[in-house]
């Protein structure tokens, strides 16, 4: 069966759950892996989710990290919310 | 003429507090719909929103009629003179009915939303068909208040079928949480029939209205597990 395309909304919670399931701290590049994305999807997704607060960049020991805010954790159980209401209620 | 099917006595106050709980949780999942459309900007949870919207303003009509006639006996005890009591009557009648055909409209424009919603009907010749259909189910349940409850019934029966059909297609998983829902959709359209029947026995007024309340109750229980499943997923 062929899977459906990802919507931007789609998009962004894979982008947040990514992270979370790293323990809520990540470097871009196995971001890029673990969300299925070219590089320049996930920049301009990236600064779409620093700019609405959802994420934070992070530098430690040389390297780069991306951190899930309060609000990104938010946005996930909001989205698991939506998801779940959209199955139980056929829509 | 207006032909108005009051409960039966025993009932009175207990269908005031069913009608308070539907239009509660009609509300509460329209401001939930509401907030998933401000979330993710998709028009089926602003429709949905706008559907239960509706069904709460029908049940704050309905909730305004039953105030109103309670009003009406209460008043001819305590005063107890004719003159008085027809002035009273009078007034009531008006409210009473502009109560009736508010509920009856919105209702069934609430239903109608969701079966629009439901069956991804984009064709607006369709809804402007089905809008004539209810204003002339509300116009004639004016004289027999058979054209809203068989109208609604087509509505909710149809609702019900959408629900059947995708319990019968879906994962087993999701065909849990789907249940919930047809089964409220069940219990309104035998809700609606027990109305039929109120002529013949005003104990059918409070079955019906038990029945609506216990669909209504699932309605709410399947929202709940929405947030209860949302923290497990």
């Amino acid at each position: 069966m062929p899977q459906q395309r990802r919507s931007r909304i789609d998009i962004i919670n894979d982008i947040l759950e990514a992270i979370q399931r790293k323990g809520g701290k990540i470097k871009p590049t196995h971001l890029m892996y673990k969300a299925n994305l070219s590089h320049k999807l996930m920049t301009s997704y990236l600064e779409e989710l620093m700019s609405k607060e959802l994420v934070q960049e992070i530098s430690e020991k040389q390297y780069r990290y991306l951190i899930i805010t309060d609000e990104g954790y938010k946005f996930i159980e909001k989205f698991k919310q939506m998801k779940e209401f959209k199955e139980s209620f056929g829509l | 003429m207006l032909k108005f099917v009051l409960s039966p006595r025993w009932f009175y106050g207990i269908d005031t507090i069913s009608a308070v709980i539907a239009l509660i949780i009609t509300l509460v999942i329209a401001i939930f719909s509401y907030k998933l459309y401000t979330f993710c900007q998709d028009k089926k949870y602003k429709y949905l929103a706008l559907s239960f919207f509706t069904l709460t303003a029908s049940f704050f009509f309905k909730l305004l009629t039953n105030v109103v006639v309670y009003y009406e006996v209460v008043k001819e005890k305590v005063v107890g003179s004719i003159v008085l009591t027809y002035t009273v009557l009078e007034s009531s009648d008006l409210l009473v009915s502009i109560g009736f055909i508010g509920y009856r409209f919105l209702f069934l424009a609430g239903v109608m939303g969701l079966f629009y919603l439901l069956y991804q009907h984009r064709d607006r010749k369709l809804f402007i068909i089905m809008f004539w259909l209810i204003l002339i189910a509300t116009w004639f349940s004016l004289s027999n208040y058979f054209f809203f409850h068989a109208t609604a019934i087509l509505f909710i029966s149809l609702l019900f079928w959408y629900y059947y059909r995708a319990c019968k297609t879906s994962k087993p998983k999701q065909v849990k949480s789907l249940r919930y829902v047809m089964f409220t959709y069940w219990f309104l359209a035998l809700s609606q029939l027990s109305f039929l029947f109120v002529a013949l026995n005003l104990h059918f007024y409070a079955i019906a209205e038990s029945l609506q309340l216990v669909g209504l109750l699932l309605l709410l229980y399947s929202l709940l597990c929405v947030f209860k499943n949302a923290k497990c997923r």
